[in-house]
């Protein structure tokens, strides 16, 4: 099967340089994406909205793609209808990006607009695509705990990529150099983006001490805050290694921690 | 009440019948969820994992800590000297300077409790220690306390866990 997968990539800003780089997010995006094409065959059709002169395009390109193809949206627009506009004429089988932007408004709720445009399922947080074939695709989808979801879905379908997906690899300058930006046109209306406000640096709210500590020593407050000073725990002392072993497996499975000898079924 | 006429039957009646299922099919572009895949406990990052088990400079019988690992089916931590030793990768490190992490069980074995690692489990749900020590720290913050010896519950831990049916790994 040859798979037609697009590539949405935003630029990105470096969170301590403030320097343009390519946003992680969407580079994981690229990553899945050429991996895919890889193993399956097929194109890869990267994709921006927004200034072609954009300084941090040109680290995607530096990951292997040839072209990167830029729809010119002014400053302060949506860039939904142009977005919706090429996908809409070139229906690729995959739409992939990253979960959020890192720069301007950044809610994450493109993705989800697109794929009401295009009129198809949207399966966000996806870390690995393990199977594509017969117009439907297997995805691991990332729950909390390290956990993951399959979800069978069928193209075409939008993807957005978490940043538990594996890393991108690494953007070369010369490939970069050699990648070409091209700049399509797109026919639709130019409506006003929400303004996403001026940025500025976050502040960490200090920790709350968890006891009032006016005049203690700085190991008693380290205390305080850890909560090494509290003890409510149970204390066993024993010589026997089994009978505390035993202790901390019944400790477990009274807390529900593993499961209980009396639930225990066959061996699976 | 008219000849041959009788009251009318009293409560409900029943009658079993086979009913066709209703034809069912997905809808065109239906996402189908096939269920969750059991998370791998040696691969979960320390910040996300259920189920912790740490050793510190009290462990010396590595292969027994694994076992015991594996037998649980637990996320492996270390403290930092551990780590500083090269015992377990740095990405293993619980504490201020490494991960601080959240897990719903915490069990301890060999580690006295730098406050610096105390910080790391503070929001940890059970603690168990495990140490040799009466007056370690980490005994006074655990949940469970056993003072019993390391290399020797190590074993234990992984034979009995693995005897109880265990955790599939």
């Amino acid at each position: 099967m040859m798979l037609d997968i697009a590539v949405l990539v935003s630029a990105g800003r470096h969170p301590v340089s403030g320097r343009p780089r390519c946003a992680p997010n969407d580079a994981r995006a690229l990553e899945l994406a050429l991996t895919l094409v890889h193993q399956y065959g097929g194109s890869v059709f990267v994709l921006h909205a927004g200034d072609p002169e954009q300084p941090a395009l040109p680290g995607y390109l530096g990951m292997g793609v040839a072209e990167l193809h830029v729809l010119p949206v002014p400053h302060g627009k949506d860039s939904l209808p142009a977005l919706a506009d090429t996908l809409h004429r070139r229906r690729p089988d995959m739409i992939l990006a990253g979960v959020r932007a890192e720069t301007g408004w950044a809610g994450g709720c493109l993705p989800y607009a697109l794929a009401r445009e295009l009129d198809c399922p949207i399966v966000p947080n996806i870390d690995r695509v393990p199977m594509c074939e017969g117009g439907m695709t297997e995805l691991h989808q990332v729950c909390p705990r390290g956990r993951r979801r399959v979800l069978r879905a069928p193209v075409p379908v939008v993807i957005t990529v978490d940043p538990a997906a594996p890393s991108p690899r690494q953007s070369a300058f010369a490939r970069a150099r050699r990648g070409h930006i091209i700049t399509e046109s797109w026919f639709g209306p130019a409506i006003a983006a929400p303004d996403p406000g001026e940025p500025g640096p976050a502040r960490r709210r200090p920790p709350r001490l968890r006891t009032a500590t006016a005049g203690a020593s700085a190991e008693q407050r380290l205390q305080a805050l850890t909560g090494a000073a509290e003890n409510h725990g149970r204390l066993v002392e024993t010589d026997n290694p089994d009978e505390a072993a035993r202790t901390i497996l019944a400790y477990l499975a009274e807390n529900g921690l593993i499961e209980s000898r009396e639930t225990d079924g066959p061996h699976k | 009440m008219a000849p041959e006429a009788a009251d009318p039957v009293e409560g409900s009646v029943h009658e079993a019948r086979l009913v066709e299922p209703p034809e069912c099919t997905l809808p065109a572009g239906a996402i189908e969820d096939c269920g969750l895949l059991p998370a791998d406990p040696a691969s979960v990052p320390l910040a996300e994992a259920e189920f912790i088990i740490a050793a510190g400079n009290g462990v010396k019988d590595w292969p027994a800590f694994h076992a015991a690992a594996a037998a649980l089916g637990a996320t492996e931590g270390a403290s930092r000297p551990v780590c500083d030793a090269g015992a377990l990768p740095r990405d293993r490190q619980v504490g201020a300077s490494g991960t601080l992490v959240s897990a719903r069980c915490y069990l301890a074995l060999g580690i006295s409790g730098a406050p610096q690692h105390l910080q790391g489990i503070a929001d940890c749900e059970h603690v168990i220690a495990v140490n040799a020590d009466t007056g370690a720290e980490i005994l006074k913050r655990a949940d469970l306390g056993v003072v019993a010896d390391v290399q020797e519950v190590m074993p234990a831990l992984a034979r009995l866990a693995a005897e109880r049916g265990g955790h599939d790994a």
